[in-house]
């Protein structure tokens, strides 16, 4: 329950926000027309605050953040993000590997042929379908 | 009517030997990729169209059109064996195809989804060869405002998927369209909501966000709970009954009513121009399970729920060649693509296209009967092979997946920054997830929400703001009550299921 | 006899300068052609028929790549700001870089001085449409009978077709009109043919129709009439002084070395001058292929924005 006031707490405040700050801030105030673009965002805005508002006063009660396992979640998120980093400046073929072997490890996988397999033969299936099939260069 | 002699002559080259050749090249490659978490049956043809500049016509677009139909068999495989569907259609496939594969019956959850698939393809096809001009004169009346009511009507069937709690369905639904708004506004064409990042000026790239939220949330979930233990990604019980292998006749048949209301939703939606499949798949869902008696099996693995969302939207596919044959007009972005395929054989189509290049146009429906007959049969054997792939460890399949989803979101979106607001949003969906926030109802909003607002400023200009000026428009006014109706009916029906749980 | 000699001579040192200008530089590694648009549309169609051509030509490897975001602006953002080496050109359309350089200058990371310019690849040709049964037959009877309906539906789905439709309610007395804005040819094909708009803007989508007599045209809004229907006469010559010209355009880094320029410009010259390429282009933009040069290129890419900031002034 205390959760769904916490939520309701915060998309109230969210739709301040976006009332009040980013959409006169990154939407353009046009003088003419029906639709202009700032209605819609605004017309979001106040549904998100008036949900957020009945949310703290009716709470429904199934919020479950603490089934969730966030560290980790977290842990593999930050692999993915380092992965994609990586591959923006390495590229496809030298990042894959070493991605997929890390997924893997945290996954707790130890068995050496599926590691193998997947560090090796899933990025070179991929390089296949892709550059020599679809002929697309990879990232 | 062309002269049948020009019919015969367009179904002879659709059955030599290379065209079906070609057929069958598109379907396997349309199967393969579309199964690859992350490209998908629209982003597989655009792939495939220049591979055709010189290839003959109906080679070429045999070719595309069998990529095509093999996409969207293909796009049902991941969604049902691992949960992690590619586009908001394949979600509504995911409902019920994942329980189903999770008790155990991957190869019958996939199989219904193939055969339905055909189903509904093979029905809208009918449909395209023998009745498809005064679907067209429909197309044609079918103004901004009318769209307008179609679009609200999707929008009350999301009140029947919002779960337990109204408020956060409405949340995630505002959220949803929220996220529609980043980019160019439609009616000004001003920068909104970017941030100073052109990249999303023509709005967030749709593939990192179904597949960041839809496939990449549910491997972060499932990777966080990885326990050690070796498991399989899906369980294939030794020694299984035939009955829980295959679909048999019976099953099928008694989906039948199921069936037919898909396909026939799916083909008037796709015969509109610019509606699209994720809204047919979802009013097809809901109003299967609003007719079954049983509305408490769906989502827990009920053929009903499959046979529902995937004839309607193969269906659309083919209705979708509708407008495009006999008025010119592309209804969707797969039907562009097949239109620049055409164009660049320097075939023009439009009103004169059937007296011109009737051979063409009877051999290309030739080739599509053709390609459902091969998506049939490709189908069962790749089938097979895909879910002995996904017997595999967790481990192994959820790495393939993000590597896959990797290549194919910047594939799909051109470079790494489409992957990385793919994360952002598997990060949001997570979140939303553990606060009771439904990810399946924030992309359907955010698919249908630029729809939504395009068709609602084209209405006000038309009504000039007037609104008294609605009742020159009685087909508009029946939706807009008609999608009224619906969304009361549908929550309080939710509601009352949720009390009796 | 002395004829046969020279051709002969004439075709061996044309083949001689071809080589020596292309042996003169070429990309070390491979050449990128970035297209500003997604997958699959025309402008993707265009940039890969070119780079197949010109990889035959030239023997040299070509990547092509997608780009897509703000019709072409994300992807000269990172063209503008990579070395110049000569490693990456670009293929885009003018109108959408030249709208937001002239409505926000600052938050676009490059001007129109960040690039050098290559050549253009073709016009398209941009009119103003109706139904066959109008009762009006050029943009003067539209006006007046928007002044006698109170309005008049116009589909639109580019920022300056309805600016240079508000030019011409502006120079007019009590006259409005209503305007759709759509997601493009398609759209503005049914609303015109299912009679919810008065008039529409199309770049080549209407060809079939003006064949089958559905549509007719109102005006050129081009700068020039079109090559199809010399007769009808363009917007300026009707009286409003506005045109817009859209054009697709190739660039690469502003600063890169004269031979590597030299080599570029004649790579895409001869690409575009093989009649295979000019038959798909064709087909595929339903206008001719048309290559300005380098130095004219510059001189369209730049007299540009002073239109469209026309278009703008209000």
């Amino acid at each position: 329950m205390a959760t769904d006031r916490w939520l309701g707490l915060f998309f109230a405040g969210f739709a301040v926000l976006l009332y009040a700050v980013i959409v006169p801030w990154q939407a353009d105030a046009v003088g003419y027309g029906f639709l202009r673009p700032r209605t819609m965002p605004r017309i979001a805005a106040v549904v998100i605050g008036l949900c957020g508002l009945i949310l703290i006063f009716r709470p429904p009660g199934d919020a479950r953040p603490g089934r969730f396992r966030w560290g980790r979640a977290a842990v593999f998120a930050g692999v993915l993000v380092a992965g994609l980093w990586a591959m923006s400046h390495l590229g496809f073929l030298l990042v894959a590997p070493p991605l997929a072997l890390a997924v893997m490890l945290l996954a707790q996988e130890r068995r050496p042929l599926w590691l193998a397999l997947g560090a090796a033969g899933v990025p070179a299936l991929i390089w296949f379908a892709v550059a020599v099939l679809l002929d697309r260069p990879l990232p | 009517m062309p002269e049948l002699s020009v019919v015969l002559a367009g179904l002879g080259d659709a059955i030599a030997p290379g065209t079906i050749l070609f057929v069958l090249f598109g379907v396997m490659l349309g199967q393969f990729v579309g199964a690859v978490p992350g490209i998908g049956p629209v982003m597989a043809t655009a792939i495939a169209i220049p591979f055709t500049f010189y290839m003959e016509p109906l080679a070429a677009i045999g070719f595309l059109v069998g990529v095509n139909k093999g996409g969207l068999v293909g796009g049902a495989i991941p969604a049902v064996l691992l949960n992690t569907p590619g586009t908001p259609d394949a979600a509504a496939t995911a409902m019920d195809g994942y329980p189903l594969a999770k008790q155990g019956k991957p190869l019958k959850a996939t199989k219904m989804a193939l055969f339905s698939s055909v189903t509904g393809d093979t029905f809208s096809d009918i449909v395209l060869i023998t009745v498809s001009a005064p679907l067209a004169v429909l197309a044609l009346r079918m103004g901004p405002v009318e769209v307008l009511g179609v679009m609200l009507l999707a929008f009350a069937v999301i009140a029947g998927l919002m779960g337990r709690s109204l408020v956060k369905g409405v949340i995630a639904v505002a959220l949803g369209l929220l996220a529609a708004m980043v980019g160019t506004d439609p009616e000004h064409g001003t920068p909104r909501l970017i941030f100073g990042e052109f990249r999303v000026y023509d709005g967030l790239p749709l593939a990192s966000v179904a597949i960041g939220m839809l496939a990449i949330g549910e491997l972060l979930r499932r990777l966080s709970e990885s326990t050690g233990a070796v498991r399989p990604a899906v369980a294939l019980p030794e020694g299984q009954p035939r009955a829980d292998r295959s679909v048999s006749w019976a099953e099928y048949w008694a989906c039948r009513f199921t069936l037919a209301r898909g396909a026939v939703i799916g083909t008037i939606l796709g015969a509109l121009p610019g509606i699209g499949s994720t809204a047919a798949a979802f009013m097809s869902y809901a109003s299967a399970r609003q007719a079954a008696r049983e509305p408490s099996e769906f989502g827990k693995g009920s053929l009903h729920g499959i046979a529902a969302t995937e004839s309607a939207n193969s269906s659309v596919m083919g209705a979708n060649m509708i407008p495009l044959l006999t008025l010119g007009i592309p209804g969707s972005v797969s039907a562009a693509l097949i239109i620049s395929a055409f164009m660049i054989h320097g075939v023009q189509p439009g009103p004169f296209l059937f007296e011109q290049q009737g051979r063409l146009i009877y051999g290309l429906f030739g080739a599509m009967v053709i390609a459902n007959l091969l998506n049939l049969l490709v189908g069962q054997v790749g089938l097979r092979l895909w879910v002995r792939v996904v017997t595999a460890p967790e481990s192994f399949i959820f790495a393939a997946a993000l590597l896959m989803c990797f290549v194919g979101v910047s594939l799909a979106t051109g470079g790494l920054f489409g992957v990385g607001v793919m994360l952002a949003f598997a990060a949001l969906a997570y979140v939303m997830t553990a606060f009771g926030l439904s990810v399946v109802v924030f992309i359907i909003a955010f698919f249908l929400g630029p729809r939504l607002e395009i068709s609602l400023s084209q209405t006000l200009a038309l009504l000039n703001g007037d609104p008294l000026a609605l009742v020159n428009y009685p087909v508009a006014l029946a939706l807009f009550g008609l999608a009224g109706v619906t969304a009361v009916a549908l929550a309080r029906r939710r509601d009352t299921e949720s009390e009796t749980r | 006899m002395s004829g046969r000699i020279l051709r002969a001579l004439a075709a061996a040192t044309a083949l001689f300068a071809a080589g020596a200008a292309h042996a003169e530089w070429e990309p070390r590694g491979s050449l990128t052609l970035q297209i500003g648009f997604g997958a699959g549309g025309s402008t993707d169609t265009l940039g890969r028929i070119v780079a197949e051509k010109m990889e035959e030509q030239t023997g040299w490897n070509i990547v092509v790549e997608n780009r897509p975001g703000g019709g072409g602006i994300a992807m000269f953002t990172g063209i503008a700001n990579r070395p110049a080496d000569a490693s990456v050109i670009g293929l885009g359309v003018n109108m959408p870089i030249l709208v937001n350089l002239v409505n926000r200058p600052d938050e676009i990371p490059f001007d129109l001085d960040s690039f050098t310019y290559l050549g253009t690849a073709a016009k398209a040709e941009l009119g103003l449409f109706t139904r066959a049964e109008a009762p009006y037959d050029d943009v003067p009877g539209l006006v007046e009978h928007a002044r006698q309906e109170g309005g008049a539906a116009i589909a639109f789905d580019a920022k300056p077709q309805e600016l240079a439709m508000r030019y011409v309610a502006r120079q007019e007395e009590g006259v409005e009109f209503q305007f759709l804005s759509t997601k493009g040819g398609s759209e503005i094909t049914q609303l015109v043919l299912g009679g919810q708009a008065a008039a529409g803007f199309f770049a080549g989508e209407q060809f079939p129709f003006l064949e089958s007599g559905e549509l007719k045209m109102l005006a050129s809004f081009n700068a020039t009439r079109h090559g199809y229907a010399p007769d009808t006469p363009t917007l300026q010559e009707q009286g409003y002084d506005i045109y817009v010209d859209p054009f697709w355009f190739f660039a690469t880094t502003a600063g890169i070395d004269d031979q590597a320029r030299e080599a570029l410009v004649s790579a895409i010259d001869a690409a575009l001058s093989d009649e295979e390429v000019q038959k798909l282009v064709q087909n595929t933009l339903r206008s001719p292929v048309f290559n300005a040069g380098p130095e004219e290129t510059e001189k369209m890419v730049k007299q540009g924005l002073d239109t469209v900031a026309q278009l703008f002034a209000q």
